[in-house]
């Protein structure tokens, strides 16, 4: 049994009088690759945010690396989420910028602020970037300006920047909403790709279930904000997904 | 081995390793160095033994204001005055502005109108060419000039400065009025015109409907700027606050001076309150208060009418006027006023921008996305006293940001003048600072205005403020922040003009003297080489700020 990464106990958050999420029990374990599926409205990119530590539980308690999140200081705090890096699906890129500039935004985090400031009048780690572009296949797009990509290869440039902070874990919110299936799929892909050559625990949140499940470990199924579903991805069956999206709109 | 190749290939394609900001930041820095050493500042000054002695029995007397009841209640008339001063000036500069405004704009017009003769054409643009010529001198000459000027004529009191705001402000009032007369839909109009209405007609019922919102709106706008204005031009004599000012400095009296400076500050807040109070009202209140405003002006401040025409004053201005018809026969004037004209240029250069630099620190710092909230909603705000240090820099950066802008040019320069001596360097050091906080309350707009997504993503991915604020807002801010700040250095350009008028440098020095020796020639070849400098900064900032602007689209 590897370490576990996340675990939560009772784990619930209110919206006002709107619950959103509510008893979540689970356990994460580092290097993982696990897929969180169910209709929207039913509380992943809640728990994404939980697990990030960007937004507070309002009951029970979330440990990461055992460390409760309620107890960490405001450094700690920080270095979790310098520890994640986020693929989401409402930012693909920051307008204005080059490719290589929206890149390095992944890493800013864990530079002193005068590097930072040196970083806008000096390129820097040019070389580390155009590797990590070259992974996404965007090797040569890396001075263009970020605005002129395409939807598939703005999310490549999304996916560079999360890795770009070298993350131990890979979040991933709706990462392919935007695209057509085709560009969805190799999205995923690379996706998985990344994050078995890192190591990086990988977490996708998603409402299509179907393209995910045979590339991950395990599924995780949210409900109206209840954890209905946590099954190895082998033995998810098309019931136990019908059960998840029954009575919802959307299909998986 | 092909993937090292792949990396080698894209080397050759790369652009240069320096990057287009650095450019910009080197031909700042560059500017900015030969400005700073063209004016000649002495940065020195401030540290200078003597200057720090006077400057600082000037801090002793605020912390001992005059408080007795006559002061008192002279500065609260003064206080009144110089609101009325505001109000009357303003009513006065509309009308005017109104009057140019239709005179200047090209009403719409039908095409191959047959009635319309080609004497009727010629005649139009020749009387539109005239009313834009007007409002342009109206505009570019700074309401301090045209004050004092009143000032030789009248006689001290606040009469002058009524007029010097009703000139000043009717001519930005009136480019505003004429622009959006031009930019309305012409369609009504020229139906009204194919109707054959009179030009009256076409105007009452074509033009001003489209336009009177927005001229409503603007006009109240700079009744604000009016206001503030008048609390100062008493320091050339034309009553209201800067009158005491002016006196409490040449006495010494700095208990006085304190006084004056908190009122001033206090009339600034207050004039703010009031306008953010009246702006959720209807425009017609507003509309109200300052007709009732300009009538008690009309009532309080007598304005000697008749002085306008007496003999003395029309020979003053025949003088005056024959000083522009012999403009250059002093080429030797004439090179001087060039070099003030251009140490002014620079004045305004080196204070725009180390205000800019210094307004892009402080700009997050007042800001409580930055400081306090961050931009993640009901984050985990995590243990110890690291969130409530930041408490210790909004707190400051606000109230710092709050009194430049508060304090207008003219004050700050006379507090400088007091620690480093009259002359450029206390008028830079007077336009820095309250550039800092004009620019600050803009930049810090803009900021809170920007796309949250940006900062916020940083943030979740453990961004600290400069990470977040350098990669994620300024991007987004940029071409806007830079046009705020070339419109600034437009304006200071002006202003640098006018802290000379108390002895801090610039074209404005020379123009002091001019007018108080009654130097016509001098004073008109002055007056056409300000004209021409505010024209030429003016055209040059419209196209490179449409540029910046332009090219974030």
């Amino acid at each position: 049994m590897k370490p576990s990464m996340f675990s939560l106990t009772g784990v619930g958050r209110e919206w006002g009088p709107r619950v959103a999420l509510a008893d979540i029990d689970l356990k994460i374990a580092k290097g993982e690759r696990v897929a969180l599926i169910g209709p929207s409205g039913s509380g992943k990119t809640t728990l994404l945010r939980l697990l990030m530590a960007s937004l507070q539980a309002s009951s029970g308690s979330l440990l990461v690396n055992g460390v409760s999140v309620a107890e960490m200081t405001p450094k700690q705090i920080r270095s979790h989420r310098r520890h994640c890096g986020l693929v989401d699906q409402g930012l693909q890129v920051i307008p204005r910028m080059s490719v290589h500039d929206n890149v390095i935004a992944g890493r800013v985090a864990s530079w002193p602020w005068w590097k930072t400031l040196m970083s806008t009048l000096i390129a820097v780690d040019r070389d580390d970037v155009h590797a990590l572009l070259s992974d996404v296949g965007l090797g040569d797009r890396q001075w263009d300006q970020a605005d002129e990509l395409s939807g598939g290869q703005k999310q490549r440039v999304s996916i560079a920047r999360a890795l770009a902070g070298e993350p131990v874990l890979l979040l991933a919110d709706e990462p392919t909403a935007a695209l057509d299936p085709t560009t969805a799929s190799e999205g995923l892909e690379l996706l998985i790709a990344v994050s078995k050559k890192r190591e990086a625990t990988l977490i996708i949140s998603t409402h299509r279930a179907s393209q995910v499940i045979e590339r991950v470990d395990r599924v995780l199924g949210l409900r109206e904000g209840k954890l209905v579903l946590d099954k190895p991805a082998a033995n998810t069956t098309p019931e136990d997904l019908d059960a998840l999206y029954a009575g919802s709109r959307e299909r998986a | 081995m092909s993937e090292h190749r792949s990396v080698s290939e894209h080397r050759s394609r790369e652009p240069r390793r320096s990057r287009p900001s650095s450019w910009v930041a080197a031909f700042v820095l560059l500017t900015l160095v030969l400005s700073y050493w063209h004016t000649g500042i002495d940065a020195g000054a401030l540290f200078d033994e003597q200057g720090w002695q006077s400057f600082s029995e000037m801090l002793g007397g605020l912390t001992s204001p005059d408080l007795s009841r006559t002061f008192l209640a002279r500065i609260g008339t003064l206080a009144l005055e110089s609101l009325l001063i505001g109000l009357l000036g303003t009513a006065m500069a509309i009308v005017l502005a109104i009057g140019l405004a239709i005179a200047s704009a090209r009403l719409p017009q039908l095409a191959h109108d047959p009635a319309r003769t080609r004497a009727q054409t010629f005649g139009g643009a020749l009387i539109r060419a005239c009313a834009r010529a007007v409002l342009a001198c109206f505009r570019a000459i700074p309401e301090i000039l045209w004050a004092f000027l009143f000032v030789r004529i009248f006689g001290l009191g606040p009469a002058p400065a009524v007029f010097a705001i009703a000139i000043t402000f009717s001519g930005t009032v009136g480019k505003l009025f004429a622009e959006l007369i031009e930019s309305i839909d012409p369609l009504p109009a020229q139906r009204l015109r194919a109707a054959g209405a009179s030009r009256v007609a076409v105007f009452l019922y074509g033009v001003l409907p489209l336009v009177r919102k927005q001229w409503v709106a603007y006009a109240l706008f700079r009744l604000e700027c009016a206001i503030r204005s008048a609390s100062i031009l008493g320091v050339v004599g034309a009553g209201g606050l800067g009158m005491e000012i002016d006196l409490s400095i040449r006495y010494f009296q700095y208990d006085k001076l304190a006084t004056a400076l908190l009122a001033v500050l206090a009339y600034v807040l207050v004039l703010e309150a009031i306008s953010h109070v009246l702006r959720k009202t209807r425009p017609l209140v507003s509309v109200a208060c300052m007709a009732l405003g300009a009538l008690a002006g009309i009532l309080w401040i007598r304005i000697p009418w008749s002085e306008l025409f007496n003999p003395t004053s029309l020979d003053q201005l025949r003088t005056f006027l024959s000083g522009f018809s012999s403009l250059t026969s002093d080429g030797g004037f004439l090179w001087t006023a060039t070099k003030l004209a251009m140490i002014t240029v620079s004045m305004a250069w080196v204070s725009t921008v180390v205000a800019a630099a210094v307004a892009l620190l402080l700009a997050p710092m007042a800001i409580t996305r930055f400081t306090i909230r961050g931009y993640l909603q009901d984050a985990p705000e995590g243990r110890g006293l690291g969130r409530w240090a930041f408490l210790a820099v909004l707190v400051p950066a606000r109230t710092s940001l709050q009194v430049a802008r508060a304090l207008p040019e003219l004050v700050w320069a006379l507090l400088f003048i007091l620690w480093v001596g009259p002359g450029v360097t206390a008028g830079v050091l007077a336009l820095t600072v309250h550039t800092v906080g004009i620019l600050g309350r803009l930049y810090s707009d803009v900021l809170e205005e920007t796309e949250p997504g940006p900062p916020r993503a940083l943030e979740a991915m453990g961004a600290g403020p400069v990470a977040r604020y350098v990669y994620g807002v300024l991007p987004q801010s940029m071409p806007r922040i830079l046009a705020f700040t070339l419109f600034r250095f437009e304006v200071n350009v002006r202003a640098a003009a006018m802290v000379g008028f108390v002895g801090a440098g610039g074209l404005g020095d020379a123009l002091h003297t001019a007018i108080s020796l009654f130097h016509m020639r001098d004073l008109a070849s002055l007056l056409v080489l300000t004209l021409c400098l505010v024209l030429l900064v003016d055209t040059i900032g419209d196209h490179v700020r449409a540029r910046v602007l332009r090219g974030s689209r």
